[in-house]
C-alpha cells in the first residue's frame, strides 16, 4: 500500500511538471497549447541527441538543451504566434495543433519511430525508503525536479522584477505595454520557460520508461488534467491537481487493471468539467462577452 | 464588419449570373462524367473523398462558422461506425434506419459533451472533445474486444430504399446525393438568421451580446448539428468499407480534417469539399506518382521513404501558414482570382470581404 | 459569395476529375508482358517503421531477380502502393491491382486490411498473401488467402514451447508462467489461448494475466502483481518500447526470472538494453545477424539496388523472403500465369527452403500459414550482438 502511494506521488511529480507548462502558457500567453505533448517529446529528443548520440558531457548537455529549447520557444512566438495576434482564440488553438503535427513529423523524420533509451548519468535502481515503500532513483529525481521548479517559479513570480512584469503582461497586456513592459519579450520568455519545464518532464519520464514520441506526447496531453483541476490559470493549483491525477491513475490501475491507465486522466477531466470547470483555484469563467 | 449581418442582397449583374450558372453546369457535368471515365478503384477513391467531404462540411460548420475548436472528430466517426455495426448486426436494422439513428445518436453525444463545455467557454470544448476522444476510443476498444475481437466488425451490404448497394457506381451516386443535400442545407443555414448569428459570435462576441444572441445556445446548436453529420459520415464509411475496427480512429484524423478546412477556406462549404478532396487524394496521387518514377535519385528515394512524415509536416505547416496569411483558404484565393474577371460581388458576409479589399490579413 | 463558392467547388470537382483521369493507368495484361504483382504496404502510417523495410525487402529481391533475367524468361512488374494501414486505402489498392490485371497481392501489415481485401480479391480469383490475421482467415482455410508471417495467436505456443525446453533443462516439472501482455484485441485472443494452453500442459498460470496499454506510463501495479505470483517465467507480448518499460519495471520490483517476448520486441537495441534474462523470438532473421550465410546475398542486393538504408530490421528479410516465395511460385506456375494459377502453384509448393533466413516454410491445401517456426534470441555482451539461443522452434502445439 505504501509502495502504491509512493508510486502515485512519483507519478504526480511528472504530472505537476507537465501541468505547469500548460498553465504557464495559458496564463502568460493566453494560449491553450495543444502542442504541449509534442513539445515535451521534442525536448526529450533534443536532450537525447546531446546526451546519447553525441555523448557530450552532462553540463554541456543540460545547457545545450536549455539553449536550443529557449531558441525554439522564441521562434515559436516570433514566427507564429506574434503574427496571429488579434485572431480569435480558436485560431490560436488550431495553430498549436498545426505546430504539433509539424513537430511530430520533424521528430519522426530525424529520429525515426523506434523507442530509445537515453544515456543515464546514474543507474536506475530500486530505492528503499521504508521496508515496504520502494521507488526508483529516477522517480526521486522527478520529485526533486518538481520541487525545484515549483519553488523557483514561486520565487520568480513573487519576488523578481521580471516575474512581476510577466504577471502584469498576463493580466493586462495593453496597460503593461504602457507601463514599459516589453510584452513581446515576456511572451518569448513564457514560451521558453514552458518548453523547458515540459522538456524536463519529458526527459525524466523517458528515463523511467522509454523515449518514444507517441508515449511522451500522450503523457503531455494527459497533463491537461492537473492543470484543469487546479484551474487553468493557477500555478499553485497544479500541485493538488497533479496529486489527484497521480492517485487516480495508480489506484485506477490497481482496481481496474492496466488498461485503465489510458482513460483515468481523461475521465477525471470530464468529471471536473461537469462539476467545477474552473477548477480549484481558477476564476469562475464568465462566457466572454 | 458586420454589415453582412445586416445588409441584404445586391442586384445581380450579367457576369454574375453567367458565372453562377456556368459554374453549376460545370460541376454537374463533372459529377456525371466521373463514373463513366474512371476505373473502379478511382471511383472508390472519389467516393471516399466525398464521404470525407461530409465530415469536412460538418467541421466547417462548427469551426468556420461558429468558431469552435473540436478534437472530437475521430470519436464521433467511431460513434457512427460502431453504432452502425451494432445496429446492423445485433439489432438487424436496415440501412436507412441506421442512418437516421446515427444522426440522432451523434446529436445526443454532441449535446451531452457540448452542454457542460460551452456554458463555460468555447475553448473548454477543445479540452472536452479531447477527453471524449480517449474515453470513446477506449470504450469501443473494450466493446470490440469483448465481442468480435481483433477482426473487428463486418457489415452486410446495405439496401437503400430498395436499391442494393453492390457496386461502386451506386455508392458514388448515393454519396453524391448526400453531399449535395448537405451542401444545400448548410448553405441555407449560413444565410439564415442562425448562420448570421454564428458568424457574429465568431467575429465579435460583444456585438453578438448586444444583439441579444445567447452565445452558448447558438454554439451548442452548431456543435450538435455537426456532431450528427460526422456520425452519419462515420456510418456511411462503415457500410462502404464493410468493416469497423478500432485502429482507424486516431487523433491524427482530427488534424487532417482541420487541414481540409483551413486549406479549403474556413466558413466556405465548397471550400470544405475542395479541402477534403485535396487532403484525401493528394497522398494517393503522390504515392502513385512516386511508384511510377524510376528508382534511384536521392530525392525520389527520400520522398518515397518518408512520405508519411512529410505529410505530417505539410499538413501542420499548411494549417499554420494559411491561418497567418490566408484564413479564407483556397476558396478565398479562387475568389480573388475570379474577382479580376467578374467585378461585381453578389453578397457580402462578415470579414471575408474586408480582408480582401483592404489587401491585408486579419487583425 | 455563393457564386465564388460555387467556383471553388467546381474547381475542386474538376480538379478531382482531372486527377483521377490522370491517374488512369493501363489496365489488363498481355500474355507476353511481365508478371504483374502488387503490394499494399504501410509506408506512411502508424506501422510504417516496419512497413517501409518490408516493402524495400521485396522490391530489392524483385530488382535482383529481374536483373538476372526474371523467371521463365519474363520479368516481374512489381507495384508497391501505400495504404497507411487504412482500410479504405487498402481496398482502393486491391481494386486497382485487380483492374490492372495483377495476379497476386502481397502485404497488409494491419490484418484488418487483409480481412476486407480477401472477399474482393477472391471474387476476381486473385490470391492475397498477407501477414497473419485472425482465426476466421485460417479456419476454415480460405482458398485465396495465404500468410507469410506468423499468426499473432500462435506466439503463445511458440513461447510456451521454448519455456518447455528451458524448464526441462532446469528440471522444473510444473513451471509457473506469468502473462504480461499489451492490451489489444488480437492479444486478448492470444492471452485466452495461452491460458488454455498452460492449463492443458499441466502447468500453472502464475496470478492473473496482466495487461498494459500500447504506450505504458507506469506499470508498477502490474509488476508488483507479477512479483507476488512468484512465476518461473514471464510470457510477454509487447513491442520494443513497451518491453523496455515493462521489463525495467519488473526488474525494479525484483522479478528476476526470464522474460520471453514476441517478435515485435526483438530489435537488437531492445535485446541489448534489457540484457540477460530477456529473450525474444524472430520469425525472420535480422540483417545484422552474422551466422546466416544467405544474408550475404541479401545484403549485396540491397547495396546494389540502393536499399541498404532500409535494411534496418527483420521486416526487410521478411520482404526479401516474400520475393523468394514469388519466384518459386512463378517457376511452378509457368509462363501463362493467372491469379488462379498463382494460387494453385503456391499451394502446391509444399516446402520452401529459405536457406536459414527463416524456418522452413510450409504450405498445403490444409494450411495456408507459411510460417510455423520461430527462433529465440538474447543479447551476447561479449560478442556485442544478438545471439540465437534456440534452433527453429515450432509455433504449434
Amino acid at each position: 500500500m505504501t509502495s502504491l502511494l509512493l508510486g502515485a506521488v512519483v507519478l504526480s511529480a511528472i504530472y505537476a511538471l507537465v501541468g505547469f507548462a500548460w498553465v504557464l502558457l495559458n496564463r502568460t500567453n493566453g494560449i491553450l497549447n495543444l502542442a504541449t505533448g509534442a513539445q515535451l517529446a521534442m525536448g526529450a529528443y533534443i536532450f537525447n541527441q546531446f546526451a546519447t548520440e553525441w555523448r557530450l558531457p552532462w553540463v554541456v548537455t543540460i545547457l545545450g538543451t536549455v539553449a536550443v529549447i529557449a531558441v525554439l520557444g522564441g521562434l515559436t512566438h516570433l514566427v507564429v504566434f506574434r503574427k496571429l495576434a488579434g485572431q480569435p482564440e480558436f485560431a490560436l488553438v488550431i495553430a498549436t495543433l498545426g505546430l504539433a503535427s509539424v513537430l511530430k513529423g520533424i521528430s519522426r523524420l530525424t529520429w525515426g519511430t523506434e523507442a530509445r533509451i537515453i544515456r543515464e548519468p546514474f543507474p536506475d535502481v530500486l530505492v528503499r525508503i521504508t521496508p515496504d515503500a520502494t521507488t526508483t532513483t529516477y522517480g526521486l529525481l522527478g520529485c526533486g525536479a518538481a520541487l525545484v521548479v515549483f519553488g523557483a517559479a514561486f520565487a520568480f513570480f513573487r519576488f523578481s522584477n521580471l516575474g512581476v512584469q510577466m504577471r502584469a503582461a498576463a493580466e493586462n497586456p495593453v496597460l503593461a505595454a504602457q507601463g514599459r513592459v516589453a510584452v513581446d519579450w515576456v511572451y518569448v520568455l513564457g514560451w521558453a520557460m514552458a518548453l523547458t519545464v515540459a522538456a524536463i518532464a519529458g526527459i525524466i519520464y523517458s528515463y523511467s520508461t522509454a523515449l518514444s514520441f507517441h508515449g511522451v506526447e500522450t503523457l503531455g496531453l494527459r497533463g491537461i488534467a492537473p492543470a484543469l483541476i487546479g484551474g487553468m490559470t493557477s500555478i499553485k493549483g497544479v500541485l493538488p491537481g497533479a496529486l489527484i491525477v497521480g492517485l487516480a491513475e495508480t489506484f485506477g490501475v490497481k482496481f481496474f487493471g492496466g488498461p485503465a491507465q489510458e482513460v483515468t486522466a481523461w475521465l477525471v477531466i470530464l468529471v471536473v468539467l461537469l462539476i467545477r470547470p474552473q477548477g480549484l483555484f481558477g476564476e469562475k469563467q464568465v462566457e466572454r462577452v | 464588419m458586420t454589415d453582412g449581418a445586416v445588409a441584404g442582397r445586391r442586384r445581380l449583374t450579367r457576369p454574375d449570373v453567367l458565372w453562377r450558372w456556368g459554374g453549376r453546369t460545370v460541376i454537374a457535368l463533372a459529377i456525371v462524367l466521373v463514373p463513366t471515365v474512371a476505373q473502379p478503384y478511382q471511383l472508390s477513391l472519389v467516393t471516399t473523398a466525398l464521404i470525407a467531404s461530409l465530415g469536412a462540411m460538418a467541421l466547417s460548420l462548427v469551426m468556420g462558422l461558429a468558431g469552435l475548436v473540436t478534437a472530437g472528430h475521430a470519436a464521433l466517426l467511431a460513434v457512427g461506425a460502431y453504432g452502425a455495426a451494432f445496429a446492423a448486426n445485433t439489432l438487424e436494422l436496415n440501412f436507412v434506419l441506421v442512418l437516421v439513428g446515427s444522426a440522432i445518436v451523434g446529436a445526443v453525444v454532441g449535446l451531452i459533451v457540448g452542454l457542460p463545455a460551452l456554458r463555460v467557454s468555447g475553448i473548454y470544448l477543445a479540452i472536452t472533445t479531447l477527453a471524449l476522444h480517449f474515453v470513446v476510443v477506449f470504450a469501443f476498444n473494450r466493446y470490440q474486444t469483448n465481442t468480435v475481437g481483433s477482426a473487428g466488425f463486418f457489415l452486410p451490404r446495405p439496401t437503400f430504399f430498395g436499391v442494393r448497394m453492390d457496386s461502386y457506381v451506386k455508392w458514388y451516386v448515393l454519396v453524391v446525393l448526400f453531399v449535395v443535400a448537405t451542401w444545400w442545407i448548410i448553405e441555407n443555414l449560413k444565410h439564415s438568421r442562425i448562420g448570421r448569428a454564428w458568424m457574429l459570435l465568431r467575429d465579435s462576441p460583444l456585438a453578438a451580446a448586444t444583439q441579444g444572441v445567447w452565445p452558448a445556445a447558438y454554439k451548442l446548436l452548431a456543435f450538435v448539428l455537426s456532431s450528427a453529420l460526422v456520425s452519419v459520415s462515420g456510418t456511411l464509411l462503415a457500410y462502404f468499407q464493410r468493416t469497423v475496427y478500432i485502429e482507424s480512429f486516431t487523433l491524427e484524423l482530427g488534424i487532417q480534417f482541420i487541414a481540409m478546412i483551413i486549406i479549403g477556406g474556413m466558413g466556405s462549404t465548397g471550400g470544405a469539399i475542395a479541402g477534403a478532396f485535396f487532403v484525401t487524394l493528394l497522398p494517393t496521387l503522390l504515392s502513385q506518382g512516386i511508384a511510377q518514377l524510376p528508382s534511384g535519385g536521392r530525392v525520389v528515394e527520400f520522398l518515397q521513404a518518408n512520405l508519411g512524415d512529410i505529410q505530417l509536416i505539410a499538413y501542420g505547416a499548411l494549417v499554420v501558414i494559411f491561418l497567418i496569411w490566408r484564413p479564407d483558404g483556397l476558396a478565398g484565393l479562387v475568389k480573388r482570382l475570379t474577382r479580376r474577371s467578374a467585378p461585381a460581388v453578389v453578397e457580402r458576409s462578415s470579414t471575408e470581404d474586408v480582408s480582401i479589399e483592404s489587401g491585408t490579413g486579419r487583425a | 459569395m455563393r457564386s465564388s463558392r460555387l467556383r471553388a467547388g467546381s474547381l475542386a470537382v474538376l480538379a478531382a476529375a482531372a486527377l483521377t483521369l490522370a491517374g488512369c493507368s493501363d489496365s489488363g495484361s498481355s500474355p507476353d508482358g511481365p508478371y504483374r504483382i502488387g503490394m499494399s504496404m504501410d509506408l506512411s502510417g502508424p506501422i510504417s517503421f516496419n512497413g517501409k523495410p518490408a516493402a524495400a525487402g521485396l522490391k530489392t529481391y524483385i530488382d535482383a531477380l529481374n536483373k538476372r533475367g526474371g523467371v521463365n524468361g519474363k520479368t516481374v512488374d512489381l507495384k508497391i502502393v501505400d495504404d497507411a494501414s487504412d482500410v479504405a486505402k487498402g481496398q482502393v489498392n486491391v481494386q486497382q491491382f485487380i483492374d490492372e490485371g495483377r495476379i497476386a497481392v502481397f502485404g497488409f501489415i494491419l490484418t484488418n486490411l487483409a480481412i476486407s481485401a480477401v472477399p474482393m480479391a477472391a471474387e476476381s480469383s486473385v490470391p492475397v498473401v498477407g501477414l497473419g490475421g485472425p482465426a476466421n482467415l485460417f479456419e476454415p482455410v480460405q482458398p485465396y488467402y495465404f500468410s507469410y508471417e506468423l499468426r499473432a495467436e500462435r506466439l503463445e505456443a511458440a513461447i510456451l514451447n521454448y519455456i518447455d525446453m528451458v524448464a526441462k533443462e532446469q528440471g522444473i516439472d510444473q513451471p509457473r508462467v506469468a502473462v504480461f501482455s499489451v492490451d489489444t484485441p488480437a492479444n486478448r485472443d492470444m492471452v485466452a489461448k495461452a491460458t488454455e494452453d498452460i492449463a492443458s500442459r499441466g502447468w500453472i498460470l502464475a496470478g492473473e494475466p496482466q495487461y498494459m496499454p500500447v504506450s505504458p506510463t507506469d506499470v508498477t501495479a502490474q509488476a508488483q502483481a507479477i512479483k507476488e505470483a512468484e512465476p518461473d517465467f514471464v510470457l510477454m507480448s509487447h513491442n520494443d518500447a513497451g518491453a523496455l518499460v515493462a521489463v525495467k519495471s519488473l526488474r525494479t520490483q525484483g522479478v528476476t526470472v526470464p522474460v520471453i517476448n514476441q517478435w515485435a520486441g526483438s530489435a537488437d537495441a531492445t535485446l541489448e538494453q534489457l540484457g540477460e534474462g530477456y529473450v525474444a523470438f524472430r520469425t525472420f532473421v535480422s540483417p545484422t545477424e552474422t551466422d546466416v550465410p544467405a544474408l550475404a546475398e541479401m545484403r549485396a542486393a540491397a547495396e546494389d539496388h540502393g536499399a541498404a538504408d532500409q535494411m534496418v530490421n527483420s521486416y526487410f528479410t521478411q520482404g526479401w523472403v516474400a520475393g523468394l516465395i514469388i519466384e518459386e511460385t512463378l517457376k511452378a506456375c509457368g509462363v501463362d500465369c493467372t491469379g488462379q494459377g498463382f494460387r494453385d502453384a503456391l499451394e502446391g509448393l509444399g516446402q520452401i527452403d529459405t536457406k536459414g533466413l527463416s524456418g522452413p516454410l510450409t504450405v498445403s491445401a490444409a494450411s495456408h500459414e507459411l510460417v510455423n517456426t520461430v527462433r529465440f534470441y538474447t543479447w551476447d555482451p561479449e560478442a556485442d550482438q544478438a545471439k540465437a539461443v534456440s534452433d527453429w522452434v515450432s509455433a504449434r502445439n
